[in-house]
């Protein structure tokens, strides 16, 4: 996993801000004039068509940080059980993130580490750290409707998807959709993804992953709050269409962007220390 | 009458001594090839049985359908007991499957484990004599803090290149969504020549596997092996009234049909061989008949001639036929089961049909393998119809000569003219 090329963008997810760098990220080099304020005055529905790197570019300066740092919930529905968990983050770039389980006390200490060697368990009971093999990243993560892939998989928004953009109306609700679709020769398992936004400050609404023609799960974003000084959805619910009773909800409770993490951190030691606290 | 036949026989002592072995040797190539193939037929069905599946199991009945994690059975050791007690059964096996990641650092593979009751578990499957290495799973899961034990397949040993004494760490999917990670000890290492469970299986106890899983007193299978020769539909009915309410039993024939469908197409193809070899002894006795019949036209001729009627001339031929084939088919029989005696003591050696690139000792059918010696079976009832089969096809083959020298001219048989 020692790809060099510069890691982009995090469709799948505009998961975990930090853990899964979420959204569109446009080229990376671009240095661009910071994005527009959040208050500023929002465009109207008559102004041009924003393009498509414009939307990344201010997806990008929202979720993209130097390092971050925070607490997270994630409540999981399921027909077989139901799980709520407390977990604290910390990333650093885009390709090093741990998420330690805090809560409840019975589970607390297990942890998930994302290295550029790929993505690690790390189990309180064996006290060891385990490799995920690519064969198990299509499988569930905590438990929950994530996937590990959905941690990992650093999908290209330039180079693996053909990307539109377009305005619709949805209940009377102005909207901007990206509809994205996986070039040939990506291991991107959707055929279609359709990225909704706010027209006015690009906040990231819903995303539907589609097989053929069905929309396999959908992930809202919800409570658009002020957390670590910039505006952002704070929760995110992910309903598999499979099963429309079951769901998972990620919400951040508090976060810093672009404080210190020490690099240590996203080490075995690091890890240890960050899961006996 | 019977004198004369027993001297006209004698008399041209080849031309008998090769009806007779005709019949013989053909008789002999049948009683062998029934014997091997119920013997071939019948290993399969035991590697099959014996390597995983045993005779029979018990699912939850969704379980059966689509194996999820959650449709389980009661762990209830009272209900497997009274399995157990009921004639023919050797070995009532609980288990537990999961799904886990099993590895240390860098290496790791997703892999089957499979919890199983480390006494009742040989009992039912070949599984500890699969053993390569260390040992099977001790008679109860050891006290902590000593690790939890698994024996590998040899297969999944190798990619994780583990021995016995060495430690992984095991990560089980479980019911509640929690973690199921533990560290454990490899005792042993196996290789049964199934390929899915030398590369994929991971054997631990079953408490151990019903803790790391979040699934404490509960079962997804209780296989159960019969012993040699019992009947299986028997053993069905017996068990079926312990069953517990909303779980299946099912045989390993209803479990595994596509083996029960090939051995039933390997059945029905054995009667293609025996027409063929049926056809060979006809011809042979019909030849040794008719040269018989050409060589003796003059003494037909003088028998007719003195008085001989042909009604009794054809009777006579009609029993020499008779005689023949009794005398060929018994002989048959008596040499066909002795080479079946000797493989049912000594056995087949199959290795030569194994392809040589199989590193797998036996070989191997739809990841099933088999055997490389193939223990014959003598079923004397299975001897009946060759005899019968023989008999027959001689005596029709008799019939024609004895009809044409019947019919037999006395005056162009003795000039041997036309």
């Amino acid at each position: 996993m020692n790809r060099t090329h510069p890691r982009r963008t995090l469709v799948t997810a505009a998961l975990a801000a930090c853990l899964l760098v979420p959204g569109v990220s446009a080229s990376a080099a671009a240095p661009e004039p910071p994005a527009p304020a959040v208050d500023a005055p929002p465009p109207t529905g008559d102004a041009p068509l924003p393009t498509v790197a414009e939307i990344t570019r201010r997806i990008d300066a929202l979720y993209r940080s130097k390092s971050s740092h925070g607490e997270m919930t994630m409540e999981v529905v399921t027909k077989h059980y139901t799980r709520s968990l407390g977990m604290e983050v910390w990333t650093k770039g885009e390709d090093l993130a741990l998420v330690v389980i805090r809560k409840p006390a019975r589970e607390a200490g297990n942890a998930s580490l994302k290295t550029d060697e790929g993505l690690w368990s790390y189990g309180k009971r064996s006290d060891r750290l385990l490799r995920i093999p690519t064969g198990l990243l299509g499988e569930s993560w905590f438990g929950s409707h994530f996937t590990n892939d959905d941690l990992m998989h650093e999908s290209s928004y330039e180079k693996d998807y053909d990307t539109t953009v377009a305005r619709v109306v949805e209940d009377g609700t102005p909207l901007l959709v990206l509809h994205m679709v996986p070039k040939p020769d990506t291991a991107i398992v959707y055929t279609k993804v359709e990225y909704y936004l706010t027209p006015d400050e690009f906040l990231p609404v819903r995303v539907d992953y589609f097989d053929k023609d069905q929309v396999v799960r959908r992930m809202t974003f919800e409570d658009v709050k002020v957390l670590g000084g910039r505006r952002l959805p704070t929760v995110m619910r992910l309903v598999p269409s499979s099963a429309p009773n079951e769901h998972t909800i990620l919400r951040y409770v508090d976060m810093t962007f672009d404080g210190s993490v020490p690099a240590g951190t996203f080490t075995p030691q690091g890890l240890r220390r960050a899961t006996q606290r | 009458m019977i004198r004369l036949v027993l001297r006209s026989l004698s008399r041209n002592r080849w031309r008998t001594v090769l009806t007779v072995g005709g019949v013989a040797i053909g008789v002999a190539m049948i009683v062998w090839v029934t014997a091997f193939t119920d013997a071939y037929l019948d290993s399969m069905a035991h590697t099959a049985t014996a390597g995983q599946l045993g005779s029979l199991q018990i699912h939850d009945a969704d379980y059966a359908k689509k194996r999820s994690l959650w449709d389980t059975l009661d762990d209830d050791p009272q209900q497997r007991a009274a399995i157990a007690r009921l004639p023919g059964v050797d070995g009532v096996a609980p288990r537990l499957t999961g799904m886990a990641l099993i590895g240390r650092g860098q290496r790791s593979r997703v892999a089957v484990v499979l919890g199983v009751d480390a006494l009742e578990e040989p009992k039912v499957t070949v599984v500890k004599k699969g053993l390569k290495a260390g040992r099977w799973l001790s008679d109860r899961p050891p006290d902590p803090p000593a690790l939890r034990e698994v024996v590998l397949g040899k297969g999944l040993a190798e990619h994780l290149e583990v021995g016995p004494g060495d430690e992984l760490v095991a990560n089980l999917v479980t019911a509640d969504g929690s973690p199921g990670d533990d560290r454990v000890t490899v005792v042993g290492v196996l290789q049964t020549g199934s390929v899915e469970i030398d590369r994929t299986f991971v054997y631990m106890h079953l408490a151990d596997a019903q803790y790391l899983s979040v699934l404490d007193g509960k079962l997804h299978e209780i296989a159960i092996g019969l012993a040699a020769g019992a009947d299986l539909d028997a053993a069905k009915a017996a068990i079926l009234p312990h069953v517990p309410e909303g779980a299946l039993l099912q045989t390993w024939k209803e479990l595994v049909p596509d083996l029960v469908q090939m051995i039933e197409v390997s059945q029905a193809s054995i009667w293609m061989f025996y027409l063929i070899i049926f056809a060979l002894i006809a011809l042979g006795i019909l030849n040794t008949q008719r040269m018989s019949a050409l060589e003796r036209r003059r003494e037909f001729g003088v028998l007719v001639a003195i008085g001989t009627t042909p009604n009794r001339l054809g009777l006579q031929l009609v029993l020499e036929s008779i005689f023949l084939s009794t005398v060929g088919a018994l002989l048959g029989i008596a040499l066909g089961a002795a080479i079946v005696a000797y493989h049912a003591a000594n056995g087949l050696d199959m290795s030569a049909f194994a392809s040589s690139a199989n590193d797998v000792e036996g070989f191997s059918w739809a990841g099933i393998s088999f055997d490389n010696l193939i223990y014959f079976r003598l079923d004397y009832a299975k001897l009946l119809p060759p005899i019968i089969w023989t008999a027959a096809v001689a005596l029709l083959c008799g019939l024609w000569p004895a009809v044409k020298a019947a019919r037999a001219n006395p005056v162009t048989a003795i000039s041997g003219r036309g």
